[in-house]
């Protein structure tokens, strides 16, 4: 399976590459990342993104934008959020208007959106506490805690919070309810 | 006017071939290949001017330094070169190098017309040697050799260097060097012998920076110097303490104003450097201008820029075609495509509401093969 990954930022992409793998294991990722952080970015180039991966026949594309605080803290599904659904709807608006161009199977496309940010995941997998609590988190704490201020180092210390995160995920149940969406859609290829 | 340019075995040029615009843009990652594009480009001027021993130089210069590594198939290096005329007639120049002994040895050289007649060749080599492109007095088909070498002989690649254009220099060095050394010698012959030139590279320099009041020359002991005198300023700041976009700019004005001939091709590394972005669209109208139409009265040239800034690649979303995308395959060799033609083989579109450069930052554009993990 190919699966194009696009991410907003130099320590989400290892963590988004680890957790496709712990759930896809015979992937193949080719990583990308957007030019600018923000949602705006994200948003504006949906479009590329979708049509790169469909004409590029990968079988998965993984958009990752966080969610902020764009969703209630008590929300039972990301797609709850505004920004989700924006996203969504305009991936499944490009994915209609695309000819089929010689692809035997549609492209799917998964949303990897963290509550508020990838940072609840990492700091989860650090400290066996209930996943929900650090969605509740603000990010920004959150950030400088687990890279500092200036944040720095980001990459490896996302590489070894990742790992601790897949090892958090096979023996606590209290997962982030968007990390547990996200892997659901993973395995579903929604 | 270069229309293309096929190499073989030349750094990563395993087997590239580019087609030129009268202005051509060159994007890609570092490494991909486009130094070596315009290193071959120069090698052909080079060649064209004045034969093997101009071409290469000891090592690391020699062709045994700069030819392809890594790659067994390779042997040698070859060039080819597909020129059109201002009438219109098309030539294809081929040029095939070996080394031997640690020297460069040619084991070709042709010069052809498009639908096939042979100008020259090895075996109507000039009694002087060096190149066919120097053809012997009277020989057959001389003045149409002597065109297509003026053309070939015109290309130059640059690589404008901040420290080199603020040089001093001997007034006698009137020609500004690939590293951008000469602009004060050149500025001073500009202003004695073509003051009304002068004027409009002034003029043109006040249009992109409109501090200036003036470009000033004063000799110091043997040299001449260059400097700008802004608002408020009695004296001009010398070249040396100008910030290093406004001697890039000053530099790169020189090479447009160069007096060259009709047809000449250059090409110049890096042309964002030094430039805040707010200058790009300008820089940017400038190229154009002189490519298709003469700066102010001049002939017109045909120029080659490389840029990484997606700055630079966004003034050109209306005029993609110009833009040559440059890319390294993982496993060697570089390839050269259109810029449109891989919007619409990797995007199916060419019409996005992105900005061009930003698509490209994406890397979408470039390689899409490489996996982690």
């Amino acid at each position: 399976m190919r699966i194009l990954l696009v991410t907003e930022g130099a320590s989400d992409e290892p963590v988004a590459a680890r957790l496709i793998r712990h759930a896809l294991p015979d992937a193949s990722v080719l990583a990308k990342r957007l030019p600018a952080r923000g949602f705006a970015v994200v948003a504006r180039e949906v479009e590329i993104w979708v049509r790169a991966a469909h004409f590029g026949h990968f079988d998965l594309l993984v958009i990752h934008f966080d969610l902020d605080d764009s969703i209630s803290a008590t929300f039972e599904d990301v797609s709850e959020s505004k920004r989700w659904q924006e996203v969504r709807d305009a991936a499944d608006k490009v994915l209609e208007s695309l000819p089929q161009g010689g692809r035997v199977d549609a492209l799917c496309v998964v949303l990897m959106s963290p509550c508020q940010s990838t940072e609840a995941w990492l700091a989860w997998g650090i400290e066996n506490e209930n996943g929900r609590a650090w969605e509740k988190s603000h990010r920004h704490i959150l950030k400088t805690k687990l890279f500092g201020n200036p944040p720095r180092g980001l990459t490896r210390k996302a590489e070894d919070m990742a790992e601790k995160l897949i090892g958090q995920m096979a023996v606590n149940e209290r997962w982030p309810q968007s990390l547990r969406n996200f892997m659901d859609h993973l395995r579903r290829g929604m | 006017m270069i229309k293309e340019l096929t190499v073989h075995g030349f750094k990563t040029l395993v087997d590239t071939t580019i087609r030129f615009e009268p202005l051509t843009i060159l994007v890609g990652k570092n490494g991909a290949g486009k130094t070596a594009l315009l290193e071959s480009f120069q090698i052909v001027g080079n060649f064209a001017r004045g034969g093997v021993d101009r071409a290469f130089g000891p090592p690391p210069w020699s062709l045994g330094w700069l030819r392809t590594r890594g790659s067994g198939a390779v042997t040698g290096v070859s060039f080819r070169v597909v020129i059109e005329l201002a009438n219109g007639n098309e030539y294809i120049y081929s040029l095939a190098l070996d080394e031997r002994a640690s020297k460069a040895e040619v084991l070709e050289e042709r010069l052809v017309s498009k639908d096939g007649r042979v100008l020259a060749d090895l075996s109507k080599r000039p009694s002087s040697g060096g190149t066919i492109l120097k053809p012997d007095s009277g020989s057959a088909n001389e003045e149409e050799i002597r065109e297509i070498a003026e053309v070939l002989g015109s290309i130059i690649s640059y690589e404008l260097n901040p420290e080199a254009i603020e040089q001093g220099v001997d007034p006698e060095h009137t020609y500004v060097g690939r590293d951008g050394y000469g602009v004060a010698g050149f500025l001073a012959n500009l202003q004695d012998k073509s003051p009304d030139v002068f004027e409009r590279l002034t003029v043109r320099l006040r249009r992109i920076r409109p501090e200036t009041q003036a470009v000033d020359i004063w000799s110091s002991g043997a040299k001449v110097y260059w400097g700008l005198r802004d608002p408020g300023q009695d004296k001009a700041f010398p070249a040396i303490h100008l910030s290093w976009g406004d001697r890039q700019l000053v530099g790169l004005l020189c090479l447009l104003y160069s007096d060259r001939k009709p047809g000449s091709a250059i090409a110049v590394e890096e042309i964002d450097r030094g430039f805040h972005h707010s200058r790009h669209f300008e820089v940017l109208e400038l190229l154009s201008e002189a490519a298709y139409d003469g700066l102010d009265g001049q002939e017109p040239i045909q120029i080659i820029v490389t840029t990484h800034s997606p700055s630079f690649i966004n003034k050109l979303q209306s005029r993609i075609g110009e833009i040559r995308s440059v890319i390294r395959f993982p496993d060697g060799g570089t390839l050269v495509r259109p810029l449109d033609e891989l919007l619409q083989e990797r995007l199916g579109t060419t019409e996005l509401a992105t900005p061009i450069g930003e698509v490209w930052e994406t890397g979408l554009l470039e390689e899409l093969t490489m996996t982690t993990g």
